[in-house]
């Protein structure tokens, strides 16, 4: 039992961040240009050639051949550096073309031919052969699909010849789009029930990780710099205690995720309730730990010229993409929970 | 990363699971502190007999020496089989005899480990005072040397079950012209001394846990010094950290099943003045799945702190953030029983188990060993960095 990266993992984690310093640091996104968000077909190619897209892909199928247990160390890295949504859609991306079958399409996406934006249906989505109802895409403008996923599969959706309206984000560095679907046939689909979907679920619980930390470790440095009255902040138990108070959020939110991870890998029979909780938590993490780190910033805090903006609204969209809080509490409840844990 | 366990640490849990179950006592723990000494001490030499005590001491001073996966299926086990509240043996078996084999000389282990490791005697710890709780270091009971021994005089507080206690590890101030934490010293104390005076205290559940004691020139032979005059404040921190999660495993899985404890009763309870039961309440429904993901947090955060203590023997402040959730999450769970309870709630129950007692007792989780704002200045210092405020 261990719930810490190998040192194989810790070199992923390791490789991962320096990669991401250099070229998808979180100061990037300080020029206001929102098109910096989003990687350049040349970083796209670097990224695949890291394996990115395929991580959790059989070797025989051309990916990595690890699992989502190194997917959820990625997207932390990424999470933290506020990094773009077209990352979490391609790795979801492809797994649906694998389970599919569709070798063409899984090749194109793990060798970064291809991108994927993130979609999920607004309200009523009725599924027959086609699908039909109002649909939201995260940074899915110009991609080549849109992936979805729900509780009983996934698809994948020719994005080039779909009707797309595109719609300010509160969130200025996620592309936010909406479509609307009139019996359109997946040009990808499985029916393979709610494995997709949790696994959509637990990657973005790691990126809501990601940012909850990035908040702690944002107010941990202010708060040693800043000085008022003479000393610095973070010696004022009004801000020292917040900053603790994200510590704890953070080492919770990040241990349910590595937990759920594992209990999904080993196919454990409360894999879905481990990994309600994890969103949840993320969520709330990263929720909580964004706002007080905005008031930690004081002023500077209500500019965009510090980053503490960007991980507030980056919570949002991730705390309501993949089930909000609400529909991952309500899942908690009805599961019988802690299988494991009661014995 | 992974989630599995090796054939033989299921052997152990086997081997664990069938001896709770065969020796783990069927009767209730008396409520009153009196009464519960001798049965508490009675449980400990059971667990001795069984080969079973002091799971975390090493094998040279007849503990079991478990590794840390092992500590934590014993305290899962052990509370799975409704395995009883340690009491009056905590300090002796969890911080007494720990601090004993990391400072004392061989003359003093050899004279005190065994008697508590077998349940033959009962310690208590004698740190807090009137004046010096949370900064403990400011505390004020005088020992001064002559000839042989120290002669103490001051006051001690909260200290739990030393009305029933044989010994305690007391601190006092043995250079009063040293810096604050420069002139502390760890001493052995005798409870039953001429000089000492204990009174015990009523507590807000109802208990008497904790008393007040009384030292007038109380003569403790100064071979009763553990690590070296005026060094006690180093010997005290030494252990401090010493449980790095461990402590908390067998309370975490307790939480957890009164997390479904709580679910069942809500589930059959009527909501008041209206229709259905208090599980269909929507609030009440999303603040239990809160409780359920947080216990599930609460055992991913003890498995992160296992893994940690296997990588690294040096005992990080991630123990502090483990108690900080817990206490929360323990007193929230508390209180939303009393919510569900409603006016039933406000009825003692029989039993310290019951949830009316729980929830006054649950106050205490944020104080004792630590108060929670302590907590959080430990993990903004030590965790995060940012500067200490003396
Ligand atoms: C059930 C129980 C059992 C106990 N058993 C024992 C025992 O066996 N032996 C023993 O020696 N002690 C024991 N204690 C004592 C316990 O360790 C102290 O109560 C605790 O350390 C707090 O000290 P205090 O009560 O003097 O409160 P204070 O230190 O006076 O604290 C009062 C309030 O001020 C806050 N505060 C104090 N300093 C700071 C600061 N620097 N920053 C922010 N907030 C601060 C505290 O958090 C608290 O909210 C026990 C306590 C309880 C509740």
């Amino acid at each position: 039992m261990d719930l810490l990266p190998d040192s194989a993992q810790q070199e992923i984690v390791d490789t991962t961040a320096s990669f991401l310093d250099d070229v998808l640091p979180i100061e990037r996104l300080r020029t206001g240009d929102t098109q910096a968000s989003r990687p350049d077909d040349g970083l796209w190619r670097q990224m695949a050639e890291l394996g990115w897209f395929g991580l959790a892909i059989p070797e025989s199928s051309g990916g990595v051949g690890l699992s989502l247990v190194e997917e959820i160390l990625l997207l932390r890295e990424l999470g933290r550096r506020v990094g773009p949504l077209q990352v979490l859609a391609t790795v979801v991306a492809a797994r649906v073309a694998a389970e599919a079958g569709d070798e063409d399409r899984l090749e194109a996406l793990i060798q970064g031919r291809a991108r994927a934006g993130w979609a999920e249906p607004l309200s009523s989505w009725v599924r027959r052969s086609g699908v039909s109802g109002e649909i939201q895409i995260y940074d899915g403008d110009g991609v080549d699909f849109w992936v979805v996923v729900d509780q009983d599969g996934g698809f994948l959706f020719d994005a080039k010849p779909l009707p797309y309206a595109p719609h300010p984000c509160v969130d200025e560095f996620t592309d936010l789009g909406r479509a609307v679907l009139e019996d359109s046939l997946p040009c990808v689909r499985v029916d393979s029930g709610p494995g997709l979907f949790q696994v959509g679920a637990l990657l973005v619980a790691a990126l809501l990780s990601g940012v909850g930390e990035a908040a702690r470790d944002q107010s941990a440095t202010y708060a040693q710099e800043r000085k008022q009255f003479g000393r610095p902040i973070g010696v004022y138990q009004a801000i020292k205690h917040p900053c603790a108070n994200m510590a704890v959020r953070s080492e919770a939110a990040w241990s349910q995720v590595a937990y759920s991870a594992l209990a999904l890998r080993a196919g454990h029979a409360d894999a879905g309730f481990q990994i309600s909780a994890a969103k949840h938590l993320a969520g709330e993490a990263a929720l909580e730990n964004a706002s007080a780190n905005v008031q930690v910033h004081g002023g500077y805090g209500f500019t965009t010229e510090y980053d503490a903006h960007l991980l507030v609204k980056r919570a949002n969209v991730l705390n309501a993409v993949a089930g909000p809080s609400r529909f991952h509490l309500q899942r908690i409840l009805e599961l019988e929970p802690l299988a494991e844990a009661l014995g | 990363m992974n989630l599995e366990t090796t054939v033989e640490e299921e052997q152990f849990r086997d081997e664990v699971r069938t001896w709770l179950r065969e020796n783990v006592p069927s009767e209730r723990r008396p409520e009153t502190e009196a009464e519960a000494r001798p049965w508490d001490l009675a449980w400990q030499k059971a667990q001795y007999d069984g080969g079973w005590a002091g799971v975390s001491w090493p094998t040279e001073y007849g503990g079991r020496g478990l590794t840390l996966i092992q500590q934590m299926i014993w305290h899962e086990e052990y509370a799975r089989a409704d395995g009883p509240y340690i009491g009056s043996c905590f300090v002796g078996v969890n911080h007494a005899g720990p601090t004993l084999i990391a400072r004392a000389d061989d003359e003093q282990k050899k004279r005190h480990l065994p008697k508590i490791l077998c349940g033959d005697v009962v310690w208590c710890q004698g740190f807090s005072e009137p004046q010096a709780g949370s900064d403990l270091a400011g505390l004020q009971t005088r020992a001064e040397i002559d000839g042989d021994d120290l002669v103490v005089t001051g006051q001690k507080i909260w200290t739990s079950f030393a009305d029933v206690a044989d010994y305690q590890e007391l601190l006092v101030r043995t250079d009063p012209d040293a810096s604050k934490h420069g002139g502390i010293t760890w001493v052995i104390g005798e409870m039953d001394q001429p000089g000492i005076e204990i009174r015990p205290i009523k507590t807000l559940d109802g208990g008497a846990e904790f008393c007040e004691v009384f030292y007038r020139e109380v003569r403790i032979p100064l071979s009763n010094v553990v690590g070296g005059l005026n060094n006690g404040w180093d010997v005290a921190m030494s252990t401090l950290g010493f449980e790095r999660g461990t402590a908390f495993m067998a309370r975490q899985i307790a939480m957890a099943r009164n997390v479904e404890k709580l679910v069942d009763l809500a589930r059959g309870k009527p909501v008041f003045g209206g229709q259905g039961t208090a599980l269909q309440d929507a609030e009440i429904g999303l603040r239990l799945a809160r409780l359920r993901a947080e216990v599930a947090a609460m055992r991913a955060m003890t498995l992160a702190s296992v893994s940690r203590a296997q990588r690294s023997p040096v005992p990080g402040p991630e123990g502090s953030i483990l108690k900080i959730y817990l206490s929360e999450l323990e007193q929230r769970l508390r209180r939303l029983a009393m919510e569900i309870l409603g006016a039933d709630g406000l009825v003692m129950g029989t039993s310290s188990e019951d949830w009316p007692n729980t929830y006054l007792r649950s106050f205490a989780s944020s104080i004792g060993g630590g108060t929670t704002e302590i907590q959080r200045n430990i993990v903004g210092e030590r965790v995060l960095g940012l500067p200490k405020h003396r």
